[in-house]
C-alpha cells in the first residue's frame, strides 16, 4: 500500500498501477519518534517517524522543512521498505504544471517498477506508463476519484447547511480515505453491501475505489433527506444563533485529528467549513479528463518528460500526468503554495457563504507553515472582513485538552456576546 | 565576545543616543562612517575589517537611502542577480543578526510578535519581519525569496512584500538535480530578470554577466582564504568567521566582496607566516554547523580562550557553488543554487560535512541548534549517526541566534564544556 503525506500528491497513480494507496492519518505518535526527529518538530512529520509494515510504501510531499527531514530519517534509519520523495511546485503557471507532470510520471514509473517486482512478474510484464494501457487506466481511475471527490464535497456541503455534524462529515471523510486502502475486490463487503452505482463509481475493478463508494453511497443513505446520519449529529443542527449556537470555520494546514471538531460542536459552535486537508481542500476540485482528451494519449509522453516551461506545452492537455499535476497545483490552495492572496480570498468567501462568525486556526505545534498562515489570514480576513480567529496549537492527543476547552468556551463566549446571543 | 567585536558599552551608548532607523536614513551617517575608515586602518585596524565595513556601508547607503533600487532576498538568493541588475540587495534575516549585534532585535522581535506571528518561529525571520513592520528596514522596490532550504525565509518575505505593496518573486528551487530541474528554474530565473525592469525602474539585466564577473573574482580569492584556514593551528578565529556569513551571504556580484576576501587572504598568510595564531595552544578543532549567537554572549570566550578549542571552519562558510558562467547567466545562477549542499537528500549535507571534518583537521562537530530551524535541526539525529560511524563526537547544542530570551549562556557553556572533556579524554589529556 502507498501512503501518501500529502492532499497534492494524486492517489489515482498507485490506484491506476493497481496498488492500494491513501493519506495516512495517524492517531498519535510513535514513542520512538524522538530518536528520529527533534522534539520541537511538527507531530504529523514525526508521526511518519516509526517501523512501517511490510509492503508499505511512503510517498512524502516536499510540503514543508520538517516533511523534508522526515523523508531524510525514514530513507536513512530503514524505517519504511520504500520511501518517494514528492517534489510538489509551489506555484501553479503552466511551467510549475509542466514540471509537476514529470514528476508524477517518474513517480509512476518508480511505483511500476515496485509493483512489478512485488508480483515477480517478468520484465516483458512491465508496466509502460505511457502506453495506451496505463493512459486508459490512469484515466478511467481519475473519473472515478472525480465522482469520489463531488461525493465529498456534496457531504460537506451537508455539514454547511447543518444537516450533519463537522464530526460525522470528517469521519465519512476519512472512512472514504480508508477504503482506498483496500486491497481487493472483495475487502470492500460481500458483494450485496456493495450496489452497482457504487461499483460503477468506483471504476469496476480497483477494490479500494468501489470500497470508497461503497463507504460514500452508505453515507448519503444515512444522511438522505430525513435529516441527520448519526445521534451524535444534533450537535451542528440549526442556523446562526438558533439555540444560542454560533456558526464559525475552521483553518488548518493539517488538522491532526477530527476530536478538535467534536470539541467545537460540544462547545455550542457550528462548524461550518473546515479548511484543511483533511477537509474541504482534498476535495473540492475536479481532474478534467474525459473521453475527448483520451484521443489524444500518448502525444502527452513528450510533454511530461519534456518538463520544463521553455519547451512550452503544447499538446500538454492530451497527457493524464498534466492534467493531474494542472488539477492538483491548482486545488483551493494550502499554505504551503505562494498563491498571492487567493488563499486569504477563498477563506473569506468560504466564511461569507457560510456565514461564519468567526474562525479557528488550527495549528499542529511547530508548524512553521501554519504559523505564518495564521498572521497572514488574520491580517488580511480578520481586519479586511472583521472575523474574530482563535489561534489553536496541538499534538495528538491534545484536542480534548483542559486547556483548549477553555480557549474554546472563551471563544465562543466572546462571539455569543457579539452575536448578542 | 561581543558579536561583531563590538564593545558593548559602546553599544549601549549608541542606542541610547540616536535612533537607528532615523540615523540609518541620513546621508550625514554615511559621510561620517566613511570618513572614519582611513582614521581606524591608520590606527591599526585591520584591512580585512575594513574592507568589510566598506561593503557592508555602500550596500547600507544604496539601500536606505535609495541611491538604488532595494531588492530583499531571501538568503539563498544568488544577490549575483540583484547587483547585476543595479539593484542593491536586502537579507532581512541576515540583517537580523546585525540587529542583534547592536542590541535592537528585542524591538524587532517584539513588534513581529504583535503582528501574531509565535514565538516557535525562527527568530531570525521574527526580526527580520519585526524590523520591517518598525521601519528599522529600508523600503523594497521588490522581493525574491527562493524556496529551497527554508520556509520561513519566503514566508516573512512574502508578508514583508505586502507591507511595502511592492512586487514579490519566488524561484521555486527543483529537489532533484535533473536536466528538466534546472531548465524549470533557469526560466524563472529569466523570467524575474525580464520583469523586474519592467516594474521597477533603474533595472536592466545588462550587468549581469559582469556581477557573474566579480561573483567568480571573490570566489578565487575566498577559495584561497578557506584553504589557508586548514592551517593547523587556524590562522582565524571561527567566532569571527561566523560574524561575516553575513557578508557570504550578502555580497556575491558586489564590487566590495573581492577586495575584502582579497584583505582577509592577506591577512590569514601573514598570521600564518608570523604563527601569530588567535587561539593560544591550540587543543581541539571544532567544526560548527548553522549559525551563533549574535548577540553578547561568554560562550566563544570559553570556548577559544579557556578550553583552547577553535572553530576551525563553519559549514555556512563552505562555497558549494562552481564557476558561474557569464555567457549563460541564468543557467549559471540555476545551478549555483541547486548545488546547494542543504537542499536535497541529506546525503548531499552528510557529503559535505565529511569532506570538511577532512579538510580541516576537525576533531568534533557542534551544531548550533537555532531555536525554530527545522531544515537543520531536523537532521541532527542523522549527522549524529553518521558522525559516529566515523568516530567524530557529535554536539547539538540548543539555543537561539537572535533571541537572548531564548539562550541560556550557562547552560550552553556547561554542555559545551561537557563535549570539550570528551575530546580531551579521547586525546588522552
Amino acid at each position: 500500500m502507498v501512503l501518501v503525506s500529502c492532499s497534492y500528491v494524486p492517489l489515482e497513480i498507485p490506484l491506476a498501477l493497481g496498488i492500494p494507496a491513501k493519506r495516512a492519518i495517524f492517531h498519535e505518535q510513535a514513542p520512538s519518534c524522538e530518536a528520529y526527529l527533534p522534539r520541537d518538530f511538527c507531530p504529523y512529520a514525526k508521526a511518519f517517524a516509526r517501523e512501517h509494515g511490510e509492503g508499505h510504501v511512503i510517498a512524502i510531499a516536499g510540503s514543508c522543512d520538517a516533511m523534508r527531514r522526515a523523508c531524510d530519517a525514514l530513507r536513512y534509519f530503514g524505517l519504511a521498505p520504500e520511501v518517494h520523495f514528492i517534489d510538489v511546485p509551489r506555484s501553479c503557471d503552466g511551467d510549475a504544471e509542466a514540471y509537476y507532470a514529470g514528476v508524477l510520471r517518474d513517480f509512476a514509473l518508480e511505483l511500476a517498477r515496485t509493483a512489478r517486482r512485488e508480483r515477480g512478474d517478468s520484465a516483458e510484464a512491465r508496466v509502460d506508463v505511457d502506453g495506451p494501457s496505463f493512459r486508459r487506466r490512469l484515466v478511467a481511475v481519475t473519473q472515478s476519484m472525480n465522482s469520489l471527490r463531488r461525493g465529498v464535497s456534496r457531504v460537506l456541503e451537508l455539514q454547511a447547511t447543518g444537516r450533519i455534524s463537522a464530526m460525522d462529515a470528517m469521519g465519512i471523510a476519512l472512512e472514504v480515505n480508508d477504503a482506498l486502502g483496500v486491497s481487493r475486490q472483495g475487502d470492500c463487503g460481500s458483494p450485496s453491501d456493495v450496489s452497482a452505482d457504487a461499483r460503477e463509481a468506483g471504476g469496476g475493478e480497483n477494490g479500494g475505489l468501489v470500497a470508497a463508494a461503497a463507504v460514500l453511497e452508505s453515507a448519503m443513505r444515512l444522511a438522505g433527506p430525513a435529516g441527520p446520519r448519526s445521534g451524535g449529529s444534533d450537535r451542528n443542527r440549526g442556523s446562526a444563533g438558533v439555540g444560542g449556537r454560533v456558526r464559525i470555520g475552521v483553518a488548518a494546514t493539517c488538522l491532526l485529528e477530527p476530536a478538535l471538531l467534536g470539541v467545537l460542536e460540544d462547545a455550542g459552535l457550528i462548524v461550518a467549513f473546515v479548511d484543511s486537508c483533511l477537509g474541504s481542500r482534498s476535495f473540492d476540485f475536479d481532474v478534467p479528463v474525459d473521453e475527448g482528451r483520451r484521443d489524444g494519449e500518448g502525444n502527452g509522453h513528450a510533454v511530461a518528460d519534456a518538463g520544463a516551461g521553455a519547451d512550452g506545452n503544447s499538446g500538454a492537455s492530451c497527457d493524464p500526468f498534466y492534467e493531474l499535476a494542472r488539477a492538483y497545483l491548482g486545488k483551493p490552495a494550502c499554505p504551503r503554495m505562494f498563491v498571492g492572496d487567493e488563499r486569504a480570498r477563498r477563506i473569506e468567501s468560504l466564511a461569507r457563504s457560510s456565514r461564519a462568525q468567526g474562525i479557528v486556526y488550527f495549528a499542529p505545534k511547530f508548524c512553521d507553515q501554519a504559523y505564518y498562515d495564521f498572521a497572514e489570514l488574520k491580517k488580511q480576513v480578520g481586519e479586511r472582513s472583521g472575523l474574530p480567529m482563535l489561534l489553536v496549537e496541538g499534538e495528538y492527543g491534545s484536542a480534548e485538552s483542559g486547556q483548549t476547552l477553555t480557549r474554546v468556551a472563551a471563544f465562543r463566549e466572546m462571539l455569543a456576546g457579539r452575536s448578542g446571543l | 565576545m561581543t558579536g561583531f567585536g563590538i564593545p558593548s558599552g559602546l553599544r549601549r551608548a549608541a542606542r541610547r543616543a540616536v535612533r537607528p532607523e532615523v540615523v540609518l536614513r541620513r546621508r550625514w551617517a554615511y559621510r561620517v562612517a566613511s570618513a572614519a575608515l582611513p582614521l581606524l586602518e591608520r590606527n591599526g585596524a585591520r584591512p580585512y575589517k575594513v574592507a568589510a565595513t566598506r561593503c557592508v556601508l555602500s550596500d547600507f547607503a544604496d539601500a536606505y537611502l535609495g541611491r538604488k533600487p532595494c531588492i530583499f532576498a531571501s538568503a539563498f538568493v544568488p544577490t549575483e542577480l540583484v547587483y547585476g541588475m543595479g539593484g542593491v540587495p536586502f537579507l532581512p534575516e541576515a540583517a537580523a543578526g546585525l540587529a542583534a549585534a547592536f542590541g535592537l532585535a528585542a524591538e524587532s522581535l517584539s513588534a513581529c510578535e504583535a503582528l501574531w506571528y509565535s514565538p516557535d518561529l525562527c527568530s531570525f525571520h521574527r526580526a527580520g519581519l519585526g524590523g520591517a513592520a518598525a521601519g528599522l528596514l529600508p523600503r523594497p522596490s521588490a522581493v525574491i525569496v527562493s524556496s529551497h532550504l527554508c520556509d520561513g525565509g519566503k514566508r516573512s518575505l512574502f508578508h514583508m512584500s505586502r507591507l511595502a505593496g511592492c512586487p514579490f518573486y519566488m524561484l521555486d528551487v527543483p529537489y532533484s538535480s535533473s536536466d528538466r530541474a534546472a531548465r524549470w528554474l533557469a526560466s524563472q530565473i529569466e523570467q524575474v530578470a525580464r520583469d523586474l525592469p519592467r516594474r521597477v525602474p533603474g533595472l536592466s539585466a545588462e550587468g549581469l554577466p559582469h556581477a557573474l564577473e566579480r561573483s567568480n573574482e571573490a570566489l578565487t580569492e575566498y577559495e584561497r582564504t578557506s584553504a589557508l584556514r586548514r592551517n593547523v593551528p587556524a590562522p582565524w578565529r571561527g567566532s569571527e568567521a561566523l560574524n561575516y556569513v553575513l557578508l557570504f551571504l550578502w555580497s556575491w556580484g558586489s564590487p566590495w566582496l573581492a577586495p575584502f576576501y582579497r584583505a582577509l587572504r592577506v591577512h590569514l598568510e601573514r598570521t600564518v607566516a608570523a604563527g601569530d595564531f588567535p587561539v593560544l595552544g591550540e587543543r581541539h578543532r571544532l567544526l560548527w554547523l548553522n549559525l551563533r549567537p549574535y548577540y553578547d554572549t561568554g560562550v566563544f570566550k570559553y570556548l577559544e580562550g579557556d578550553w583552547a578549542s577553535s572553530v576551525a571552519f563553519e559549514e555556512y562558510s563552505f562555497a558549494y557553488w562552481p564557476r558561474l558562467n557569464p555567457r549563460e547567466p541564468f543557467a549559471s545562477l540555476a545551478e549555483k543554487m541547486m548545488s546547494n549542499f542543504g537542499w536535497g537528500p541529506i546525503e548531499r549535507r552528510l557529503e559535505v560535512i565529511a569532506r570538511l571534518v577532512g579538510d580541516y583537521s576537525i576533531d568534533g562537530v557542534v551544531q548550533f541548534g537555532q531555536w525554530g530551524c527545522r531544515q537543520s535541526n531536523g537532521g541532527a539525529a542523522i549527522i549524529a549517526r553518521e558522525l559516529k560511524g566515523m568516530g567524530i563526537p557529535f554536539l547539538n547544542l540548543d539555543g537561539d541566534g537572535v533571541d537572548a530570551r531564548c539562550g541560556s549562556e550557562a547552560q550552553a557553556v556547561t554542555r559545551l564544556g561537557a563535549f570539550i572533556e570528551l575530546l580531551e579524554a579521547r586525546r588522552g589529556g
